[in-house]
């Protein structure tokens, strides 16, 4: 067990300098004894490449990687004592369920017997006892998945790194699995650093989440945070399911009160002071207003924040819907309660929630009221 | 020619394999069972069955001295061949699996036995190999008369042909080498495993499929091997490269021996049969996942 440091860390696969372009730029995190670090982002977007520097399949083209204070850019992967479980498995097609687990030791020289021991410990683990004998290409997916993860903690590394694990399986086996592995953490305590683009994941497994674009960090920080103050718009529009709605508009002062003004006149009244703050600071400039689909009401007390639409359609999703709206300046997605009315074609008054909203810079696209430093 | 058309229009599957049928049975059915046949007779010189002698044929085989010499010859020059070109074709292919530049050009060079012709191979051999002339004495100092000296003909002839038959075991082990998933390796470098134990518990072991096909084919092309001993030493110094199809040829077509040939051929044979049997049940037990 130990902590990671990554410093300024740049992949690039271009070999002159000028013509680079970064896969991973500037990726700075440290990542702290027994935490679950997950990074989440779009495909392409570098985060199973910053794994593979970590593991070292990957050269580092730039930046510096500490594990236990110690630089380990050109140290081989086998001696950064890691252990890694991969996306399709990667089980030795060749040797049985026992072999795999026991594998890493045994390249290691551990005798026979303390092995031994360990592959029947960790299969008891796992309830894997009596596949031992099993060869992969006999498995199922869920029961690989756990082969997999059984050999990666035979040993007990200084971290665990896991690219899409649960990609592979179908949904309910993977609901199953992320309990698991959210019990196998606690039990192990070991860091674990996970790589997913399922946002269901990375909200219920990591205790910090790390959001990348473009090879660039977004935010770092705990899942509730990384919600509830998304540090900018891409933060906020790819965390949350449906995404958070989105409307293009000006500050401007309606009747005394700070208002948002949709592109096609709809006004939104903000409250208390940041009202003020939007006021002061963005009168008469863009601004992106973002609402959660949570964070519409179907109660509408008649106040200064409502929004009329037509339903486009609606999805019901047991507990609650979800209706699509076309309002007069976007479409919005809205969780309302299942006895709200309205079928496709019908027009619908929702009041947002403003306490809730998130104000985005029409320029930059940074989170206006964003509260917490960057790691 | 009516009922003809009518029964393929029936759908007679057996009809649409008559042309395969015809190929087969001119160029492969009929001279095997011809061979057989002959190897009861004794034959005049245009090759035809005068005078039925039973197993005579055999037996005087087994009473022949050549003939275990032409047997044993051949069993040294098979494993020498096998194994040779088995190696160069698998060093060849781990050392191309990895990507550097010019890998195409290695890639190519590696290949290029399979397309030369094993008598044209054997042509320039000879000047190589040429106690006077040729580059190897030059090359190492040495002063030795490669062909002509029986200690070292047979392995002369052996390393030409093992080199030949690289060509083809080169791409038959990339293919292999392709079909091992790269992310094995990955888990492998993580796990701790040197290059050394990734070669022999997983390259090896993924390559064992198509090692056990690349063996069955090597060990019958070996002793099929012709043109190289036909050009290089035919046959000699005195019996040292007479391998069984050498012997054969010259029985067949030096001697008038068609009948001894005959018989020689079908010994040859079973041979090939009965190891291959071998090898498939061997194959069961141990290739496997």
């Amino acid at each position: 067990m130990s902590d990671l440091f990554l410093k300024n860390v740049c992949k690039s696969y271009e070999k002159k300098q000028d013509k680079a372009q970064y896969a991973v730029k500037d990726f700075t995190l440290k990542i702290e004894d027994g935490e679950f670090v997950i990074f989440v982002g779009p495909s392409g977007c570098g985060k199973s490449t910053t794994l593979r520097m970590i593991a070292g399949l990957e050269d580092i083209t730039g930046g510096e990687l500490w594990i236990d204070g110690k630089l380990c850019n050109y140290v081989e992967p086998g001696e950064r004592d890691l252990s890694m479980v991969f996306q399709n498995y990667a089980l030795y097609p060749n040797m049985n369920v026992y072999d795999n687990m026991a594998f890493s030791l045994s390249v290691r020289k551990v005798p026979k017997k303390e092995i031994d021991k360990k592959v029947h410990e960790t299969a008891e683990i796992l309830g894997l006892e009596s596949l031992l004998k099993r060869r992969p290409g006999e498995l199922s997916g869920g029961q690989k998945q756990r082969v997999a993860i059984g050999s990666a903690i035979m040993r007990s590394p200084k971290a665990f790194l896991m690219d899409e694990p649960l990609s592979n399986l179908d949904a309910k086996l993977r609901s199953q699995m992320r309990v698991e592995l959210a019990k196998l953490h606690e039990s192990l305590g070991t860091t674990m650093i996970y790589v997913t683009h399922d946002q269901t994941e990375a909200m219920t497994l990591g205790t910090k989440i790390v959001v990348m674009k473009d090879g660039i960090i977004q935010q770092a920080d705990s899942p509730k945070e990384v919600y509830d103050n998304p540090a900018n718009m891409f933060v906020a529009g790819f965390i949350g399911s449906p995404s958070m709605n989105f409307f293009n508009g000006r500050i401007r002062t309606y009747a005394g009160m700070p208002v948002f003004e949709t592109v096609t006149g709809e006004r939104l009244e903000i409250p208390g002071s940041r009202g003020k703050v939007l006021e002061e600071k963005y009168r008469n400039k863009w601004v992106i207003l973002g609402i959660r689909p949570e964070h519409f009401l179907t109660k509408t007390d008649g106040s200064g924040s409502c929004l009329t639409g037509e339903i486009t359609a609606r999805e019901m999703l047991g507990a609650e819907s979800i209706v699509y709206l076309k309002t007069a300046a976007e479409e919005a997605a809205a969780r309302v309660p299942v006895e709200t009315p309205g079928k496709p074609g019908d027009k619908l008054t929702l009041s947002a929630d403003m306490e809730r909203a998130h104000f985005f810079d029409g320029h930059t696209n940074e989170n206006i009221f964003y509260q917490g430093g960057r790691q | 020619m009516n009922r003809f058309i009518e029964k393929l229009k029936q759908g007679n599957a057996y009809l649409y394999l008559i042309p395969c049928f015809l190929i087969f049975g001119v160029f492969l059915f009929y001279p095997f069972v011809k061979t057989i046949y002959l190897s009861f007779y004794k034959t005049d010189k245009l090759g035809q069955a005068k005078l039925f002698v039973g197993a005579e044929n055999y037996t005087d085989l087994f009473t022949s001295e050549a003939f275990y010499n032409s047997l044993f010859v051949t069993l040294i020059f098979v494993v020498i061949v096998v194994v040779g070109s088995m190696l160069i074709g698998l060093i060849a292919a781990v050392l191309c699996s990895k990507a550097f530049p010019g890998i195409r050009f290695f890639s190519t060079s590696y290949a290029l036995p399979m397309a030369i012709a094993s008598s044209g191979a054997a042509m320039i051999f000879k000047i190589i190999l040429n106690p006077t002339i040729g580059i190897l004495n030059k090359l190492t100092g040495l002063d030795i008369n490669w062909i002509n000296d029986p200690k070292y003909a047979l392995i002369c002839v052996a390393v030409l042909t093992a080199w030949l038959n690289s060509g083809i075991n080169f791409l038959y082990f990339s293919a292999g080498l392709g079909n091992i998933d790269d992310t094995i390796y990955e888990r492998a470098s993580v796990d701790g495993a040197s290059a050394v134990q990734k070669f022999f518990r997983l390259t090896l072991p993924g390559l064992s499929p198509i090692m056990f096909y690349t063996l069955v084919v090597n060990i019958i092309q070996a002793f099929q091997s012709f043109g190289q001993v036909k050009i290089l030493t035919q046959g000699g110094p005195g019996e040292s490269t007479n391998l069984i199809v050498y012997s054969i040829y010259r029985d067949a077509f030096f001697n008038y021996k068609f009948g001894s040939a005959a018989a020689q051929s079908v010994v040859l044979f079973i041979i090939i049969m009965l190891l291959t049997l071998v090898m498939f049940r061997v194959e069961k037990k141990g290739v496997k996942y």
